[in-house]
């Protein structure tokens, strides 16, 4: 099951796809460049697709002023986070433990909180 | 299956709906960040505004090899069916294929392409790829096999329906019907064509004419 929700970022809404699955481990995949969460040619949709099909939850969002996401595009220079200088040409999969204590709400927050270091 | 379609909505009463219908394939990608600011400038002049996700496109489960031009035209008509009071229907590029068969007031159309030539850039990506990989190709031998067997074209696998499709759409006649283009005369969208680009940009200045456009434009189609 593919959910579209989205996430408050430091006042702006960040738009983000989970496909859901019953696994504790969830992966996030944070786009390189300017490319939207479906990635170029539906890549990464599908590869998130794939994933949640073996048992792991994905999460996908829409980086601040990057396609369906609110706010101002101010590249990644912008961020200082490590992860995400390297997300500059390349996409970044990141994987953690997250717990499904209180069902999907919880889920989300979690993965929303870990964007939000990006 | 329900498809994603994102919403912008205006503040009050929508003054009408506009239904957003997206270039095809990659150029969607490229496109989507200004059609969105696109959105969000005509939800603040009071238009609702909404763009679907076509099936096998961005968010869509649905494999793209199971689709063609005639799926693509059905999906927008059930989007409009449940749309309550006026649509206005804004299609770029090759979404103008596929937009004629919905109800609606009026059509407005960004730079309309035809089939045979958006897949005729997707068979000479194939052929650029073939070649460097060392296999011999051509525009005619994959046009051949296209017949029989799903294609995969720039990253896209197409189905024989949909190259033949593809290969043999033309935007049709609708009315009322603006068609807008790019460039810097009287009545033209200042802008930059963002399907040619590499990777998805955006231009927010042309995001702002085409929303002023669009709103100017609804005048004539009954829209107050």
């Amino acid at each position: 099951m593919r959910r579209q929700l989205s996430f408050a970022c430091e006042g702006a809404a960040l738009a983000a796809s989970l496909d859901e699955a019953p696994g504790a481990t969830g992966l996030l995949i944070v786009s390189g460049g300017n490319e939207i969460r479906s990635g170029a040619h539906r890549g990464m949709a599908m590869l998130a697709g794939r994933v949640a099909a073996a048992g792991f939850p994905v999460f996908r969002f829409d980086r601040r002023g990057i396609g369906d996401s609110e706010g101002v595009n101010g590249g990644y220079e912008s961020s200082g986070h490590g992860l995400h200088r390297g997300a500059r040409r390349r996409t970044v999969f990141g994987r953690g433990r997250i717990s499904r204590d209180g069902g999907g709400l919880r889920l989300r927050r979690q993965l929303a909180d870990c964007c939000r270091s990006f | 299956m329900a498809e994603q379609i994102l919403h912008i909505d205006p503040a009050g009463t929508p003054r009408a709906t506009v239904l957003i219908v997206p270039p095809l394939f990659e150029e969607a990608n490229r496109t989507r960040r200004t059609l969105v600011l696109a959105m969000r400038a005509l939800a603040a002049q009071g238009f609702a505004t909404l763009l679907p996700d076509l099936p096998g496109q961005n968010e869509s489960l649905v494999p793209l090899e199971d689709v063609d031009l005639t799926r693509w035209q059905d999906a927008l008509a059930d989007v409009v069916a449940a749309i309550e009071g006026t649509v206005l229907v804004a299609s770029v590029r090759g979404g103008a294929l596929i937009d004629h068969r919905v109800g609606a007031a009026g059509w407005w159309r960004l730079a309309p392409v035809g089939g045979a030539s958006l897949l005729r850039t997707l068979l000479r990506a194939r052929v650029t790829a073939d070649r460097e990989a060392g296999l011999a190709s051509s525009l005619e031998s994959l046009q051949d096999a296209g017949r029989t067997t799903p294609l995969l074209l720039a990253g896209n696998k197409l189905s024989p329906a949909m190259i033949a499709g593809l290969g043999a759409a033309e935007v049709q006649p609708v009315a009322p019907l603006r068609n807008a283009a790019l460039g810097s005369g009287d009545d033209m969208i200042a802008g930059t064509p963002l399907w040619l680009r590499a990777e998805p940009g955006e231009d927010a200045a042309m995001a702002e004419a085409i929303a002023d456009d669009i709103a100017i434009w609804s005048g004539t189609c009954g829209v107050s």
